[in-house]
């Protein structure tokens, strides 16, 4: 059993064998975590509030305006980042703090399998849970008198889809970075969530284009029409949403791309400069 | 050097410091096989010297080898390695199998024989019975005893054990000693810390002494013992006839002095303990003189401990 330096060296475990184990408990804990009781009570919300437009303004409301509300007001700059705050954030830094990363780091797996691994289980959760919303929604919306369904409704629903699982991947990569740099990662995600999104993605010209929010908005195509009171109200409140330049599908698309590749591999360099400095 | 080969486990002139804080300043040791207690008081840089030989923090200075490779850069080393923290922490949402399950499959064990070894280690740590439980629910010695069990999943060369005994029942803490032992005894490296001297003793005379960030003495605690000169081994010899047997000790090589208790026993001081117990058996067999029991006052690890650090 004794070898020199020149012998062979053990190899890692193969980075996608490792990444899977590493993903699959990953999910396990996280499904049994309670704050995903929390994330699911907040996440009914919108179907709470379909269920209430229909009840007080029953056939005034077009389901094609409402969805596009609940993604542009709802899902995009609240639920989308709250979500991924909640898994993305501690995916890294809880085991860190916790004292558990230590049984991570004494195995045979690179440090990139690690964080991916860990990464894409609370992407994966966060996308699930935003998109059994967005079902719920969209069965709402045929269930209840919101005018009936229309290819335009099914495109936005497929739209939204997109957007949820990019936003959801985004925002949890990039809030995972945060937990692999920063001790208490929520303080600069609720910063960049409520901070730095709300007030940048409102600036006009191309500074709003500095924002996740922006570009999930951009991949969104947004009915235009209105006939009554509270249809008047509602487009209202979607102009206000909408008032910026879009700039090609494209060009979103590449941007969010481009935010999760350079989150994760920010936060992989990070992780790997990490010490295990406390206990455990 | 502690032990032998196979496995060996070097540490060239590490230090780690914080800021102005130095932890561990130019430590250079060497492990070799057989069970090594790390040994020092809270503060010592026990704790970082140990995270610094298991490869999760990097050194300010020198370098740490397994086998004459930086264990940092070479996680595949960790295929070799079994590291059982001092910390309780566990990730409560998962219950005991699947914890040892994803641990067993992440050292890379072949996929056929996981199910089979998280049921051995189960069997072997008396954890069958909570396999199913969440390990949020686990007691401080179920958890100990489950750290045990991760360290050991993949049949390491090489065991790191953070205060193995934390928290442990009396017969666990047996059993657990027992374990060591025979870890030890197979041939593995096992770098035991702790700060209780007398746990440390229940598992090896083999230790290395941290005191203020640097290795104060490494070896047996009776090699070390004899190292000490202003502090002479006291040794206790019971006999029927303890003023002949005294007369004739005073005349012995290093011996330094003899006092008799006025009963059945005479305490000898000598300045080398081993050289000591080697020549007595022939010189009391040609004195004639029985000794019912031999018995070295001074020669456990808290005089040795003490009289190192001035404690």
């Amino acid at each position: 059993m004794s070898r020199d330096a020149d012998a062979i060296v053990p190899a890692p475990l193969p980075d996608l064998t490792a990444a899977r184990i590493v993903a699959a408990a990953t999910w396990r804990e996280l499904l049994r975590r309670r704050r995903l009781l929390s994330l699911g009570v907040l996440l009914l919300l919108p179907v709470l509030l379909l269920v209430a437009v229909s009840l007080w303004y029953p056939g005034e409301a077009p389901a094609g305006l409402l969805l596009a509300l609940l993604a542009g007001e709802i899902y995009i700059p609240f639920l989308l980042p709250i979500v991924a705050m909640a898994l993305g954030a501690p995916a890294i830094s809880e085991p860190i703090a916790e004292g558990t990363l230590v049984y991570f780091w004494t195995r045979p797996l690179n440090r990139p399998a690690l964080y991916l691994g860990r990464i894409l289980a609370a992407a994966l959760v966060a996308c699930a849970m935003v998109l059994l919303s967005q079902a719920a929604v969209f069965a709402t919306l045929l269930s209840a008198d919101f005018g009936g369904v229309d290819l335009a409704l099914v495109r936005l629903h497929a739209e939204m889809t997109v957007v949820t699982l990019l936003g959801a991947v985004g925002y949890t990569a990039l809030f995972g970075c945060f937990g692999a740099g920063f001790k208490r990662p929520l303080v600069p995600a609720i910063l960049f969530a409520f901070g730095w999104e709300p007030l940048v993605a409102n600036i006009p010209q191309r500074i709003q284009e500095w924002t996740l929010r922006f570009h999930l908005r951009n991949l969104v195509h947004w009915p235009a029409e209105q006939t009554t009171d509270i249809r008047g109200f509602l487009e209202t409140l979607l102009n206000r949403a909408l008032s910026r330049d879009p700039v090609p599908v494209w060009h979103s698309i590449l941007v969010l791309v481009l935010v999760i590749a350079v989150s994760t591999a920010a936060g992989v360099v990070l992780l790997r400069r990490r010490q295990l400095d406390r206990q455990g | 050097m502690i032990g032998s080969p196979p496995v060996r486990l070097e540490a060239d002139e590490v230090g780690k410091w914080f800021g102005e804080v130095v932890a561990v300043g130019r430590c250079s040791l060497e492990v070799g096989r057989g069970v090594v207690g790390l040994l020092g008081q809270n503060g010592a840089g026990k704790t970082t010297l140990f995270k610094l030989l298991a490869g999760l923090i990097t050194p300010s200075r020198g370098v740490v080898r397994l086998d004459g490779l930086p264990l940092r850069d070479h996680v595949g080393l960790y295929r070799r390695v079994g590291f059982c923290p001092e910390s309780d922490a566990l990730p409560g949402w998962l219950t005991g199998r699947e914890f040892l399950t994803m641990l067993v499959r992440l050292a890379g064990v072949p996929s056929e024989r996981v199910k089979p070894r998280v049921g051995e280690l189960l069997e072997r740590f008396a954890l069958t019975g909570a396999a199913n439980r969440r390990l949020g629910g686990y007691s401080k010695g179920m958890r100990q005893k489950l750290k045990l069990a991760q360290a050991l999943a993949h049949d390491p060369d090489i065991l790191f054990m953070d205060e193995p005994l934390n928290g442990m029942d009396p017969v666990s803490r047996r059993d657990a000693i027992g374990a060591i032992h025979a870890l030890g005894d197979e041939g593995r490296t096992v770098l035991v810390s702790s700060h209780i001297l007398p746990e440390v003793e229940e598992m090896t005379r083999r230790i290395v002494l941290i005191h203020r960030g640097k290795v104060l003495a490494e070896g047996d605690v009776t090699e070390i013992r004899d190292l000490i000169p202003e502090h002479p081994t006291v040794v206790s010899l019971r006999c029927e006839r303890p003023r002949e047997l005294a007369s004739f000790l005073v005349r012995q090589d290093h011996v330094m002095g003899v006092e008799c208790d006025g009963q059945d026993r005479v305490v000898v001081r000598t300045d080398h303990a081993l050289a000591f117990y080697r020549a007595l058996p022939g010189q009391l067999l040609a004195s004639g003189l029985a000794v019912e029991e031999i018995h070295t006052l001074d020669d456990n690890l808290e005089s040795v401990f003490s009289y190192l650090t001035d404690d």
